[in-house]
């Protein structure tokens, strides 16, 4: 490896351990008396739930395990060079966003309570924990036996990674029969299905989380369905991102070209059926019938506070945009691609703040007006040091795992 | 796809479901406790003998299940009631007992009288001699059918309990001459 | 007693639990509010922020008094409504230079519902109903999520920014148990506040509840609360 390689790599992890320092501070400050006085961060002002809440979303609906078992469960080929990379960026959202809402609790250290049996089983964020939980270890497992071949072998080499391997594939414990390739694919493939259909409880639950609420904004049977279209978004987004990311920078752009293309068809799917949904969903909490505070609620997103972030970043950045530059000439090439998936990823971001933070301007009370919908700067900093986590876990994981993109080659 | 994958692919599932599920269905102290909603206790007595599932249940009874109920029960009550006040100040509360004044808690006007009914000092009560005092229920905002106001125009600049007892507000100590 | 004691005396399905106790000799309190008697004088807001420790200053509190002002008109979609909230110790209604000629107040509270989102939503069953009904939060075990101030109607459900976990109206439990009257009753001074046992035939909320015509908030939700309002005017259900 080139001495101008390594620098730029230590530049690189260390930017991202000063953007994760920042991000401490900022959960230090969050849950401490911080040292500029501001307004308490509470949720005093009305509004409970915010960016932290945002970024959880957005973390956890990333959809990548949708992606990764494209090829691994249904076996369509032409995803199978992504399908590594989908894996481990799907892990590391998902314990990077549970992290991220665990740090927005109040009182973590309650959880502990909570693991010895104190817990309401009538209570849907109950379930999210326990089916994210299970996803979570399910995605592990899955993993652990999409990887293990290559692990094997590379335990023969030296230095860091042989000895991840050794460690991480258990060969100490000589499980014989675990060393048949074709057996560990395949068992693979039947965890990857238990994955996915977890990842779809699990999403459609906390689409549920939100729409049992008697906020206006929220209620209704179209979020739990509108979740797992918007995870498919980010998922195929996000893997193109990182596909891109990774080959730009192992210096080999058009290696994935047709992966990418079959993204970017899954890409178009996606926004045309988002796109709907939330039309649909507008409509008919906007339309007069469906009651007066329903139709202030989506007041907040047509003309109010969040019309900007709605029709400009949401509708027009985040769908239409990259839709037209999917279909245009520009979806051939890949920078066009990148775009597109760059401009629906903040499409994405800012939706998930717009529903938590826009579903709760109108609530159903009168007591606790809400004015303003404050982002504390030490949020921001708490989320861009998430965004910085999962960057660098992903780096992490990326070098320590055998991760294979030359099967198109 | 062989059998074998197959079924090592769903146990594996299987039982990381099985073992999340009986954690809440089993293990959950409030289950072991209460039982299932509608069917009862589904925990064999012989396991609620174990002694892991003693240990938790009496954990629950220790602490971690809280007990807040006693705790929400031992907190101590800070308004007195009116009869309390009574006990060293007879007078006060014989008179605005006969007074317009008699739906009024001394201590809407007094503040908390927890610390004073302890220490008995003038200094642990407020006093509030000020018109804002009374002016804070008797001032003619709109929406106050439901008391005799009076507004701002009633003798200014003169304190209220000049003319007007607060504990006996209509025997009034004026006369057009002084 | 203790807590498990009743908690299996209350039934899971928490709407079933106002059912039960309606009818039969039990205590089972509520509130009645009579609206046209309220002055927004605020002295319940001052008197529940000290009597439970709620900061004083910040604009949360277990109660707080809506001041309304409203022009009717026909539709009633064209009715307009200022409303205006007085939730720290400093009385905005006597300042107020009100927009529209009719004013009302309204005091709130947590409505202790007999079938309570907020119990239904906490995922580490820190709320539970006690044996009376009164809805009650388990502050060593909450963790802070916020599900239940998302998830409460009423709005009633805050952050108690020095404990760091929900809080709520609990009708004053320290006190009812004791037999005193909840600090917001006590203070009322023109009784606009009423507190007491249903099932008792000599109660004042009985009679009031027997003899008028009582609202309860946001009837929709079915949440079927215990807070009742004589005089309620359509502007304050929404
Ligand atoms: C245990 C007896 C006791 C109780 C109970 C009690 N007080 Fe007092 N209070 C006193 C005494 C003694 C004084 C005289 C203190 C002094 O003048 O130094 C006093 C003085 C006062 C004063 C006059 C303070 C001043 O500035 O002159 C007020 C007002 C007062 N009490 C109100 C109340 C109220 C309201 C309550 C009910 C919560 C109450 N007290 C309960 C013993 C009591
Ligand atoms: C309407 C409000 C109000 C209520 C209700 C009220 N007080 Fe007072 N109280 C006052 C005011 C105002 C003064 C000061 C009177 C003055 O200086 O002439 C006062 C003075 C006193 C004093 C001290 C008198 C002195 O000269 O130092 C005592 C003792 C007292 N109140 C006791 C009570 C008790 C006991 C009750 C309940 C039964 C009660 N008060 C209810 C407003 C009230
Ligand atoms: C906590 C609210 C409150 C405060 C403070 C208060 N009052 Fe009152 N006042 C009342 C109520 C309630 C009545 C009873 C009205 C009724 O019965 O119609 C009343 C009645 C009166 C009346 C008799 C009016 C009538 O014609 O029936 C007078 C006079 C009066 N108050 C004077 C005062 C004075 C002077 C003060 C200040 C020391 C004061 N009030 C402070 C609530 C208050
Ligand atoms: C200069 C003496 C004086 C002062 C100061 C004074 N009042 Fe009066 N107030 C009277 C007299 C005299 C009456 C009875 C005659 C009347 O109705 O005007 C009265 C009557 C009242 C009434 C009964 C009104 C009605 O229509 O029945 C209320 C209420 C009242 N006062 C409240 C207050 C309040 C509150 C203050 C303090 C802001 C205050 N007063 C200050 C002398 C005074």
């Amino acid at each position: 490896m080139a001495t101008g390689d390594s620098l730029r790599e230590a530049i690189f992890v260390g930017l991202m351990i000063v953007l994760i320092c920042i991000g401490a501070f900022g959960v230090i400050q969050m849950h401490t008396e911080p040292i500029v006085p501001i307004e308490p961060f509470e949720s005093a002002i009305g509004i409970p739930w915010r960016l932290l809440v945002a970024t959880y979303l957005f973390f956890v609906l990333s959809g990548l395990c949708i992606i990764a078992s494209l090829s691994e469960v249904f076996g369509i080929k032409k995803f199978t060079a992504i399908a590594d990379e989908a894996l481990i960026l799907s892990l590391v959202t998902v314990v990077v966003g549970l992290t991220v809402i665990a740090l927005d609790l109040e009182r973590v250290e309650r959880g502990a309570y909570a693991t010895l049996g104190h817990v309401n089983a009538g209570s849907v964020m109950f379930w999210m924990i326990m089916f994210y939980i299970i996803e979570v270890v399910l995605l592990i497992i899955e993993m652990w036996f999409h990887f293990r071949n290559r692990l094997l072998k590379q335990c023969e080499e030296r230095g860091l990674r042989g000895i991840f391997a050794k460690i991480v594939t258990l060969r100490f414990l000589r499980l014989k029969f675990l060393e048949d390739e074709r057996l560990n694919h395949e068992i693979a493939v039947v965890m990857g299905f238990a994955t996915l259909f977890t990842a779809i409880i699990a999403y459609s639950n906390l689409g549920a989380l939100f729409a049992a609420n008697y906020l206006p904004a929220w209620h209704g049977p179209l979020l739990p369905i509108l979740f797992v279209v918007t995870a498919v978004v980010t998922g195929s987004s996000l893997s193109i991102i990182t596909t891109v990311a990774s080959d730009w920078v192992r210096g080999d752009v058009l290696k994935r070209y047709e992966s990418l293309q079959a993204l970017k068809f899954l890409l178009g799917f996606a926004l045309i059926v988002q796109a709907f949904f939330v039309g649909w969903k507008m409509l008919i909490t906007a339309y007069p019938t469906a009651g007066e505070l329903a139709s202030k609620a989506m007041a907040a997103y047509i003309t109010g506070k969040f019309a900007f972030n709605f029709w400009i970043i949401e509708v027009g950045i985040g769908m239409l945009i990259p839709l037209l530059l999917l279909v245009s000439p520009a979806g051939k090439s890949i920078s066009g691609i990148l775009l597109a998936a760059i401009l629906a990823i903040t499409g994405i971001i800012f939706s998930r703040i717009d529903l938590v933070l826009g579903g709760q301007v109108v609530k159903l009370i009168s007591g606790v007006n809400v004015g303003n919908t404050p982002i504390h700067p030490f949020e921001v900093m708490t989320a861009i040091g998430a965004g910085a986590l999962v960057v660098l876990l992903y780096y992490v994981l990326y070098k320590l795992l055998p991760v294979e993109v030359e099967h198109e080659a | 796809m062989r059998k074998k994958a197959l079924l090592i692919g769903i146990g594996i599932t299987a039982i990381v479901y099985a073992l999340a599920f009986s954690y809440i269905f089993l293990i959950s102290p409030i289950i072991l406790e209460q039982g299932v909603p509608w069917i009862g206790s589904i925990v064999p007595v012989q396991i609620k003998e174990l002694p892991i599932v003693r240990d938790i249940v009496a954990g629950v009874e220790k602490g971690y299940i809280s007990n807040w109920f006693e705790k929400e029960l031992s907190k101590k009550a800070k308004y007195k009631e009116n009869e309390v006040c009574g006990e060293c100040h007879k007078e006060y509360l014989d008179l605005i007992i006969s007074s317009n004044h008699s739906s009024l808690a001394c201590e809407s006007c007094h503040g908390v009288g927890e610390e004073h009914s302890k220490l008995r000092t003038a200094w642990s009560i407020v006093v509030d001699r000020s018109r804002d005092a009374c002016m804070s229920c008797h001032l003619n905002v709109s929406g106050r059918e439901a008391i005799v106001t009076v507004d701002e125009n009633h003798y200014p600049g003169v304190k209220c309990v000049v003319c007007h007892d607060a504990h006996d507000p209509l025997s009034i100590s004026w006369s057009e001459g002084s | 007693m203790k807590r498990r004691d009743f908690l299996k005396s209350v039934l899971i399905l928490p709407g079933l639990s106002l059912l039960a106790s309606l009818g039969k000799e039990g205590v089972s309190y509520a509130m009645v509010v009579d609206v046209s008697k309220c002055i927004g004088c605020g002295k319940c807001v001052v008197a529940c922020k000290i009597e439970n420790d709620v900061p004083k200053e910040m604009p949360i509190s277990r109660t707080w008094i809506e001041g309304y002002s409203a022009d009717y008109s026909s539709p009633y979609s064209r009715t307009q409504v200022q409303k205006v909230v007085m939730n720290t110790t400093e009385n905005p209604f006597i300042k107020m230079k009100w927009k529209y000629k009719t004013v009302f107040y309204v005091p709130k509270l947590c409505n202790q519902c007999s079938s309570a989102p907020c119990v239904q939503v906490c995922p580490v069953y820190a709320r539970f109903y006690t044996k009376e009904g009164v809805v009650l939060v388990d502050k060593d075990s909450c963790i802070g999520c916020k599900y239940c101030v998302t998830a409460c109607p009423y709005g009633a459900t805050f952050v108690h920014p020095e404990q760091k976990v929900t809080d709520k109206c609990t009708f004053c439990y320290h006190r009812i148990s004791k037999g005193l009257k909840p600090a917001c009753v006590l203070v009322c001074p023109t009784g606009a506040r009423k507190f007491g046992n249903i099932n008792d035939k000599n109660s004042e909320v009985y009679r009031l509840l027997k003899e008028s015509r009582v609202a309860v908030l946001k009837p929709e939700m079915g949440t079927y609360p215990r807070v009742f309002y004589i005089n309620l005017d359509t502007t304050v259900v929404e």
